[in-house]
């Protein structure tokens, strides 16, 4: 989990984004792209038709091919739901239909469910290729700007900027906080374990605390409105 | 406890996005309430969101097509109000969404209402109820976290099995399906679940010993009932002191009595000596001192009156705060 939380990957990520050469989804608007997204979520979701689901998969690849998108990110996003779908596929064979395929210790794989879970993985494929097209190919702050454009109130756009800016700060100060206490003897036991954890916890939300303060007057003092 | 991509489909997961739309929007409401109350402290949202977001992005895979890890809505909600926990929920679950592929947006109303329903409203109103019954904050806050994760995944269990046994040609009944759910959750959440419990106590008590003002900025607790009690000690304090001064002076008269001359006029007498003591002699059980005649120490007799005057002024307030101020719904309690 480090590595994928890790700052310099994400600052060398959007750096990257920001060299990539100019194609595919990298011209299209930000707007367009989150309205592009939730029209295929809805087609993907709520039609809920596997041959749709499976065009509109390929669409997502063959975009995919145009815009090549960074590699590494890519790579994790296409990896990520990996594992949830192969058990959502197990257990929709074993869970679902009337006709058995194969037995295997005892347990009939069915058709019907096969297929059931064949569609599952096909609609949360095209869902990630999408997202993938989406989210790769446009930094965050754009994301931002778009989502005000589409209304979203003022409060959760500014929440989801801090969030996305000092989560991975957070994590860092987590980490550094935990190698510490682990190299004095912090997690000997279970018991230590949580108590160290939570010491950390609670050390990080007094940062937290204070540190939520100081960013407030230092953007109220470079000019930034008191209720803003 | 995300229910991934994919499974949800069609109406279903029309209803929930737009039930969760809802929610996040009360929250939104109760979020620019809070920053305009706060201003310096509109940072803290999103660091709070920021802390949800960790915790909730570390996943132990369960049965099709859900996650187990803890929940962090919980603390969010008791430290910041049940609604505002949901709003941060749902941001925290669009951030996973959209950068990570955990979850995933057909599924994002469901996982609000799950993880904020069932995580930060419930964790927060076991919070709360435990503080009523007079339970300690760390105690209370460890309730409450633990009563958040195990509902979240009791509604994770009941939202799944309720649409794969409404599925296509399903192979088991709802109860089947919830059982193998809760079957597989166990191992994983069982032991996060208490460890959420610890946690969540923790951290609280934690930050309560180091900075008890940031708790009360926050109102999960208040100095009400120690100002309640300071304010009945200092009132009980001259009244108390007037007493002593009086029973001073009734001691000092009565040993001025006891050294007048018999036959002459010995003023008014007290009810042990003008009824209990003439009708034990008159019983033939004349009276005689006590094993430890307190009332001949002097002022350890009224040492002892002010300190029984204090605890039973001290067990009046406890009682008077937990009957009245609790029913009014101040919800400002001390440790």
């Amino acid at each position: 989990m480090s590595e994928e939380f890790n700052l310099n990957q994400v600052i060398a990520s959007e750096r990257e984004l920001e060299r990539a050469p100019k194609r595919g989804m990298f011209l299209l608007d930000p707007r367009l792209k989150l309205f592009l997204l939730f029209l295929v979520i809805f087609l993907n979701i709520g039609l809920a038709i596997n041959v749709i689901s499976g065009i509109l998969l390929c669409l997502g690849l063959l975009t995919f091919l145009w815009t090549r998108p960074p590699l590494g990110r890519t790579t994790f996003f296409l990896l990520a739901p990996l594992l949830t779908v192969i058990i959502t596929v197990i257990g929709f064979s074993i869970g679902f239909g009337v006709t058995p395929i194969f037995e295997l210790w005892g347990v009939s794989v069915y058709k019907e469910g096969l297929i059931q879970g064949g569609g599952v993985a096909l609609r949360v494929y095209c869902d990630v290729t999408w997202l993938a097209l989406t989210f790769i190919t446009t930094p965050f702050a754009q994301i931002l700007s778009a989502l005000r454009w589409y209304k979203v109130p003022d409060i959760l756009v500014d929440t989801l900027g801090i969030m996305y800016r000092y989560s991975f700060l957070l994590y860092e100060e987590f980490l550094r906080m935990h190698v510490a206490a682990t190299t004095r003897g912090g997690r000997t036991t279970t018991w230590k374990s949580i108590q160290s954890v939570s010491r950390i916890g609670a050390q990080i939300f007094l940062r937290v605390f204070d540190r939520s303060e100081r960013i407030y007057w230092a953007q109220f003092a470079r000019g930034g409105q008191k209720d803003a | 406890m995300h229910i991934s991509e994919g499974i949800i489909t069609g109406i279903p997961a029309a209803v929930f996005t737009v039930v969760s739309l809802g929610l996040v929007g009360v929250g939104a409401k109760e979020m620019t309430k809070f920053a305009k109350e706060f201003p310096e402290k509109k940072p803290l949202l999103g660091m709070a969101g920021a802390f949800i977001f960790f915790l909730s992005l570390i996943p132990i895979p369960a049965f099709t097509g859900t996650t187990s890890h803890p929940c962090g809505a919980p603390m969010a909600a008791i430290l910041l109000g049940p609604w505002i926990g949901i709003a941060l929920t749902g941001l925290s679950l669009f951030l996973q969404a959209a950068f990570f592929a955990h979850g995933g947006f057909s599924t994002w109303g469901a996982n609000v209402i799950i993880l904020g329903v069932g995580g930060a409203m419930c964790g927060w109103a076991a919070f709360k109820i435990s503080r009523k019954v007079g339970l300690s904050l760390v105690v209370s806050a460890a309730i409450g976290g633990f009563i958040g994760n195990i509902l979240t995944y009791t509604f994770a269990g009941l939202t799944l099995a309720s649409v794969l046994s409404t599925g296509p040609q399903p192979q088991y009944t709802f109860m089947q399906y919830l059982g193998v759910i809760y079957t597989a959750y166990l191992p994983t959440q069982g032991p996060i679940a208490i460890g959420e419990l610890f946690m969540t106590g923790l951290i609280i008590k934690y930050v309560y010993e180091q900075r008890p003002e940031i708790l009360e900025s926050l109102k999960v607790v208040t100095v009400k009932v120690s100002i309640i009690f300071l304010v009945g000690f200092l009132l009980f304090l001259p009244i108390q002191t007037a007493v002593a001064q009086n029973m001073d002076n009734t001691v000092n008269n009565q040993q001025h009595q006891a050294a007048e001359p018999e036959g002459e006029e010995t003023g008014m007498m007290g009810m042990d000596e003008a009824i209990n003591e003439s009708l034990a002699e008159k019983a033939g059980m004349p009276p005689r001192d006590p094993y430890i005649n307190i009332e001949a120490l002097g002022d350890v007799w009224n040492t002892i009156i002010l300190l029984a005057g204090g605890i039973c002024g001290f067990i009046i307030g406890r009682w008077w705060d937990l009957l009245f101020v609790g029913n009014q719904k101040c919800q400002k309690n001390s440790i």
